[in-house]
């Protein structure tokens, strides 16, 4: 045990040694290797006050203080290096995430309001369009086919049309059908 | 691992804790952090409360350290605070101050100011164990002789002073701590060993 404090003196324990070494230190016998170690260091330096010690004398008074007690963090708690990586890759993940449904949230929202409707609902008049027309409504195929034309004609000044291309390409084929 | 790593280890015990761990702090710094207090206060009778002091609003404050900076430039500034805080109190003696940045770097500099920082008693007591501990070093076997050495005056690691004397890391550690046992031993035979916790 005493090499280990020796080795503590220098900061050369091992991890796994502090805790045994800081156990073994609460025996008085033990901390006075310590202090003697540490003092033969600073006689071998030069330094002065080689018989100043307070030790005893604050631990007393610390027996009267409150025990400090540290919000401890994250990388304390986990191991720094393979916490620290970990938390990268979370980080990193999470953002991708995010971005991944913002840019999804957007796309549906975008495509939500596209003029399907009016396709479909184009699509289903023509449907629906009675192959013999009578010869009252007959008068008024003529001008829808014109209004489709004017539609088409127009349709790209349409305020509702998100996607213009995409819908002038719909027209055209429904308007193709309607021709044949 | 380093001197600076054990005490961020140390602290986190006591952080969660174990109050004990912090005596060993208090061995490992009270000389350091005596000579910068009494350079400041430039009173040696005072300067034993004023270090007491400061190591309790250190252990006060240890809550709030987050291993930023080194534990003892941390507390080099607690125990400057504390000293210009009893200077403060003591106007009278204000004139015989001398000024102190901040910075831990001016440490050596404050020292070599202040000679007169001891009492004659204290004096002849660092003069008596120097004495015996280099009179206990010339005894040793060569190999312990300088391992220790290198550890202590050179300040090498156990790695480069294996290095430096072809031998393995785990033999410099048992070097090192034979020498300073043989030390020791001579200290305590001449009663100047810590004998707090020998009855």
């Amino acid at each position: 045990m005493k090499q280990h404090v020796s080795a503590l003196v220098d900061g050369e324990q091992s991890v796994g040694d502090l805790e045994c070494v800081c156990s073994a230190l609460k025996r008085p016998d033990i901390l006075s290797d310590f202090a003697d170690y540490t003092r033969i260091g600073a006689a071998l330096r030069g330094e002065s006050r080689l018989s100043f010690d307070v030790s005893a004398k604050v631990m007393a008074a610390l027996q009267r203080e409150p025990t400090v007690f540290a919000p401890q963090p994250l990388s304390a708690i986990t191991g720094e290096h393979t916490c620290s990586t970990g938390r990268f890759f979370l980080r990193e993940f999470s953002a991708l995430a995010a971005a991944s449904a913002g840019v999804v949230l957007v796309a549906w929202v975008v495509l939500s309001q596209t003029p399907a409707e009016p396709e479909k609902q184009l699509a289903s008049t023509v449907i629906a369009t009675p192959a013999v027309v009578p010869a009252a409504e007959a008068q008024n195929t003529l001008p829808q086919d014109r209004f489709q034309e004017y539609v088409l004609a127009h349709q790209t000044h349409s305020s509702n049309t998100a996607l213009m291309g995409g819908s002038r390409n719909v027209r055209a084929v429904s308007s193709t059908q309607n021709g044949r | 691992m380093n001197d600076r790593e054990t005490d961020r280890l140390l602290v986190d015990r006591i952080q969660h804790g174990d109050k004990q761990a912090f005596g060993i702090l208090v061995v490992k710094y009270q000389r350091r952090l005596a000579r910068v207090v009494a350079a400041i206060i430039r009173d040696p009778t005072e300067t034993e409360e004023v270090v007491q002091e400061a190591f309790i609003r250190a252990y006060r404050a240890l809550s709030g350290f987050r291993n930023d900076s080194a534990f003892y430039t941390w507390l080099y500034r607690i125990g400057v605070n504390t000293a210009k805080n009893w200077i403060a109190s003591n106007h009278a003696r204000l004139s015989k101050t001398i000024s102190v940045d901040e910075d831990e770097g001016d440490y050596d500099d404050i020292v070599e100011q202040c000679s007169d920082t001891e009492t004659p008693e204290m004096l002849l007591m660092s003069k008596q164990v120097v004495e015996t501990v280099n009179a206990a070093v010339a005894e040793l076997p060569e190999e312990m002789r300088t391992a220790v050495t290198l550890r202590e005056i050179d300040g090498l690691s156990y790695e480069e002073i294996a290095g430096v004397m072809n031998s393995p890391v785990g033999t410099v550690r048992s070097r090192i701590f034979r020498a300073r046992e043989a030390i020791a031993a001579k200290l305590r035979s001449f009663g100047y060993a810590n004998a707090a916790g020998r009855g």
